[in-house]
């Protein structure tokens, strides 16, 4: 499907404002769809693979059925949030094969076969991942509302860049929107992650 | 977490970074329906027919609810019931619900919610609240028989008098934007109908009393009929207050007519669509100087723009009224302070809450007044700001709480070197393609509700019998960290460690109504209620301890986890004091209410001592402006602010840095588009909120006078930290380009 096929993030917001009302366009013939019939959702069953969090996970779906939606109401893991539904917010971002992905805008079949780690898969056993413990210690959260896609955002920063400077750090945070307003501190917090995962490996 | 020391600590941090907390819509019921709001093309307009068969009909829908199924008051409001929570009559905003649809799935609903048709006869739409004023204007709502909501005024001294010995007059027009609260988490309700007939809501709304109060009244139940469970929420910012608790009043009903639990959740373009948003403010402003630079008269005219319901706009300006000249000493003021109905989108609460509007016109008219009268805006302020003692403009002489204005802008311009900042500024010269300049800003705001409303707030301790500490107080956790702050005043206040402290969330069926959690009011209402409950039962456990050590009732400390008596080095453990008191049949159980100082209120005149205490803040700000693109690069930005006692350091810091990114927000990025009374930014591609890659290196001063006026001796910082970075963006512009804008956001024109 056309929509899932997006890359994301996308980075300026020129381009962003662009495809969305391509978006809109084509949302808004499917609404016409719905509107006239009345008949409600269309659903194509389909059976989907995957691993998430490191387990296997095998799915009786609707395929077009957004990511986010599927993590949250059929698989039960609240962690990753809905914040806009349209791309903007990362509030629902995910890794899926390493790249920070927004599941508000991938459907469940795009992820057959791939890998795909949300904010419950960070920590191991009860040891916080690097990047959660520092946010809290860092205190870099009001509400935490945006913490786990801006979690996952910087867990997929640090896998492509191990020791970002601060300006890389805002730039690969950018479209993570924070309206508690804790970026300064979530800058901080990666900077610590980066260290002590250095110190690890 | 196991680190507990206060300096970084917060009880729902672990929560938070593990994705484990559990926000509105993370709860869910067996066998729970889903419901969805339906709204209409109209704006202004007289409804016909709602027709709701197709809706009823489809697949998946169990009920359609409209005014027609509203067993209670379908209007309701905290000041006026005018707040019609499903359109009845007539369309009054575009973002009026028009029907709810409650179906198996969400989808299902949303897929019948464009079934709905809905027949009306459009009506003119007002739009601009200066047409709405007129004598022959439209009347918005009848039945209120005027489009203005309200009217404040302050009279005080002669102002004829004052601008004929004034030098220099100076009158400017003002105007500022919307502000969506663009809370991360949009509104989202769960109900379920409980066995014993009590509905049980969960919400993501900031004042649990309040929303029961507007869920009551829908549904026509008594206040113990409804219990509501204080829910983590996703940011609020005063936003979740009419409309959240609207958005749980529907989901209540729906619950109540299906007899299951229901779920509503917003999506964003919902949200931005119905919820209120902040006042855009018209302001003209005059005021007269002596060519020394003493203000000697103000004049002044502000309107805002209600929207569609009055909200709270009565509160609004009338913190906008009071604080109308800032924190100067101004003998002679005239102001005139209107709240007007129109058909645009509602506004109402929103963090600042009448102050950052009125901040950036005076504060812009201070600077101004300095380049009349050749006075350095440092110096000019000196010359007017308010002092220990001080009379304010509506009368009361702050002599009950140490009065910090110099002090913090003493700090801001030491901490910042604002003086050779300043000095930098090109004022529209400059040999490379940056401008640069510098600008600060500052004020003093009142703390709490003031004469806004009544001002009262309880806490329970209640110790367990292994000496483990449950804490509940009336105040809801906003995601500001109020509840850590709660936890960390009882381990103060008791002497023991934070790991025995665990912070109960609220219902509205446990706890008494304390009131809402705005005006930056948690800590100072809050906080008080629980040192006064540690206090009594302080003196509830010291008989204990001295039949323990045979010392004086007045030697013994709490300390450590322990009572003792450090003179005669004898101690016992807080645990074994808490079992003695259990065999004797004692609770260690103590509640404190802290009520709120007494103020006063003369509305014919507009004077009286209309907040219990002050807080004094100044920011600054250097920043680049592009000479070819106007692009502005926000540099560095410093706050202090007098924080009365700081209960946790970290967290206040937070609230400062959060309180600049939104302010500068404020000041340069957002607006929303909103056309003959429809909003077209309904998503963050068109309504910028401040990112990661737009705020400068940023610094936190904190100034600690501890308040006598209250318990806990906190003043509340949530507001005031979000209501100065906008005139010190306008300011340093000003001194950048050479250019003043008096409209907000800045938006750089023709270089
Ligand atoms: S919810 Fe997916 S980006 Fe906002
Ligand atoms: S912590 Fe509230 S939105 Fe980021």
């Amino acid at each position: 499907m056309l929509l899932s096929q997006r890359v994301i993030p996308i980075k300026t917001f020129k381009i962003k404002y662009i495809l969305c009302i391509f978006e809109i366009v084509i949302l808004c013939k499917f609404n016409h769809k719905f509107l006239k019939t009345g008949k409600g959702i269309p659903s194509m069953k389909k059976t989907i693979n995957f691993k998430l969090n490191g387990k296997p996970v095998t799915l009786d779906a609707d395929g077009g059925r957004k990511l986010l939606w599927v993590l949250r109401t059929d698989l039960g893991l609240t962690g990753t949030k809905y914040g806009c539904g349209e791309s903007y917010c990362g509030a629902c971002t995910v890794i899926v094969n390493n790249d920070a992905v927004r599941s508000c805008q991938i459907s469940v079949q795009d992820v057959q076969d791939k890998d795909v780690i949300t904010i419950e898969g960070l920590i191991k056993g009860d040891k916080l991942h690097p990047l959660q413990k520092a946010f809290a210690e860092h205190d870099a959260l009001q509400c935490g509302y945006c913490t786990p896609g801006m979690i996952m955002s910087a867990y997929s920063l640090l896998k492509k860049n191990s020791s970002p400077s601060v300006r890389e750090i805002k730039a690969g945070l950018e479209d993570n929107l924070c309206r508690c307003g804790a970026y300064k501190r979530i800058i901080s917090a990666v900077q610590t992650a980066s260290a002590e995962m250095k110190g690890v490996n | 977490m196991s680190d507990k020391n206060p300096e970084a600590w917060r009880n729902d941090a672990y929560a938070k970074v593990t994705g484990k907390t559990k926000y509105t819509d993370d709860i869910k019921f067996p066998n729970m329906l889903h419901g969805v709001p339906v709204y209409s093309d109209f704006v202004h307009a007289k409804i016909i027919n709602i027709g709701i068969s197709a809706a009823s009909e489809a697949e998946g829908v169990v009920k359609v609810i409209t005014a027609k199924d509203v067993p209670g008051s379908n209007k309701f409001g905290q000041i006026l019931k005018d707040f019609q929570i499903f359109a009845e009559d007539k369309i009054y905003y575009n973002g009026d619900v028009t029907a709810f649809v409650v179906a198996e799935t969400r989808e299902h609903a949303i897929a019948a919610a464009g079934l709905v048709k809905v027949e009306a006869e459009e009506l003119p739409a007002i739009l601009d609240p200066e047409t709405a004023m007129k004598k022959n204007a439209l009347i918005i709502h009848e039945d209120y028989g005027t489009n203005i909501i309200n009217e404040h005024k302050v009279r005080r001294g002669d102002t004829e008098k004052g601008f004929s010995e004034s030098d220099i007059i100076l009158e400017e027009d003002f105007s500022t934007q919307y502000i969506e609260h663009a809370y991360m988490e949009p509104e989202t309700a769960v109900c379920n109908p409980r066995y014993d007939g009590v509905i049980e809501v969960y919400g993501s709304m900031q004042h649990p009393f309040s929303t029961r109060r507007f869920v009551c009244a829908l549904l026509g139940a008594k206040l113990s009929d409804i219990e509501i469970v204080g829910t983590p929420m996703g940011g609020g910012f005063g936003g979740k207050d009419d409309t959240a608790a609207i958005v749980c009043a529907r989901t209540a009903l729906a619950a109540k007519l299906t007899g299951r639990p229901v779920k509503t959740m917003y999506k964003r373009e919902w949200s931005v669509r119905e919820s209120y948003k902040r006042h855009p403010y018209k302001v003209h402003y005059k005021m007269g100087l002596t060519k020394d630079g003493y203000i000697k008269a103000v004049e002044c005219k502000i309107i805002a723009d209600g929207g569609a319901y009055c909200s709270v706009t009565p509160w609004v300006t009338w913190r906008s009224t009071v604080q109308c000249c800032g924190p100067y000493v101004v003998e002679n003021v005239h102001c005139d302070t209107y709240g007007v109905y129109t058909n645009n989108v509602v506004t109402g609460a929103m963090r600042g809450f009448g102050s950052p509007q009125m901040n950036f016109v005076i504060e812009s008219m201070m600077d101004i007044a300095a380049g009349k009268t050749g006075l350095h805006p440092v110096e000019i302020r000196r010359r007017n700001m308010v002092r220990q003692n001080s009379i304010t403009i509506t009368g009361q002489k702050l002599d009950n709480h140490k009065v910090a204005m110099e002090e913090v802008l003493d700090a801001v311009l030491k901490e910042f070197n604002y003086e050779d900042k300043y000095k930098k500024s090109s004022h529209g010269v400059t040999d490379t393609d940056e401008l640069y300049g510098a600008g600060f800003a500052m004020s003093y705001r009142g703390m709490s509700l003031g004469a806004e409303g009544v001002d009262f707030c309880s806490a329970v301790i209640n110790v367990q019998a292994d000496g483990s500490i449950l804490v509940e107080t009336g105040i809801h956790e906003n995601g500001q960290g109020s509840e850590s702050a709660m936890c960390i005043l009882t381990s103060e206040q008791l002497g023991v460690s934070l790991d025995k402290i665990r912070y109960r969330r609220p219902s509205t069926s446990v706890i008494p109504d304390g009131g809402t959690t705005v005006a930056s009011r948690g800590t100072v209402m809050g906080g008080s209620a629980i040192v006064l409950a540690a206090d009594k039962l302080r003196k509830l456990m010291t008989p204990f301890a001295v039949k323990k050590l045979g010392c004086d009732e007045d030697k013994i400390i709490f300390e450590n986890d322990m009572l003792s008596d450090p003179a005669k080095n004898k101690s016992v453990k807080f645990d074994e004091i808490i079992k003695e008191m259990y065999s004797s049949r004692t609770y260690p159980h103590a509640m404190g209410i802290f009520k709120a100082p007494v103020v006063t209120w003369d509305e014919e005149n507009g004077q009286g001592n209309a907040y219990f205490s002050w807080t004094y803040g100044c920011q600054a700000i250097e920043l680049t402006v592009n000479k070819t693109t106007g692009k502005v690069k926000l540099l560095n930005a410093i706050a202090a602010h007098d924080t009365g006692k700081s209960v946790n350091k970290v967290m206040t810091q937070g609230q400062f840095y959060g309180g600049m990114a939104m302010g500068i927000g404020y000041g340069l990025l957002e607006s929303l588009n909103q056309k003959d009374g429809i909003i077209k930014s309904l998503n963050f591609n068109t309504y910028r909120i401040p990112r990661s890659t737009d705020l400068p290196e940023m610094k936190a001063v904190i100034i600690e006078n501890v308040d006598p006026n209250s318990p806990s001796g906190a003043k509340g910082i949530g507001e005031p930290t979000n209501e100065l970075m906008a005139p010190a963006i306008a300011n340093a512009v000003f001194n950048a380009t050479g250019k003043r804008y008096f409209k907000l956001p800045v938006k750089i024109t023709n270089k």
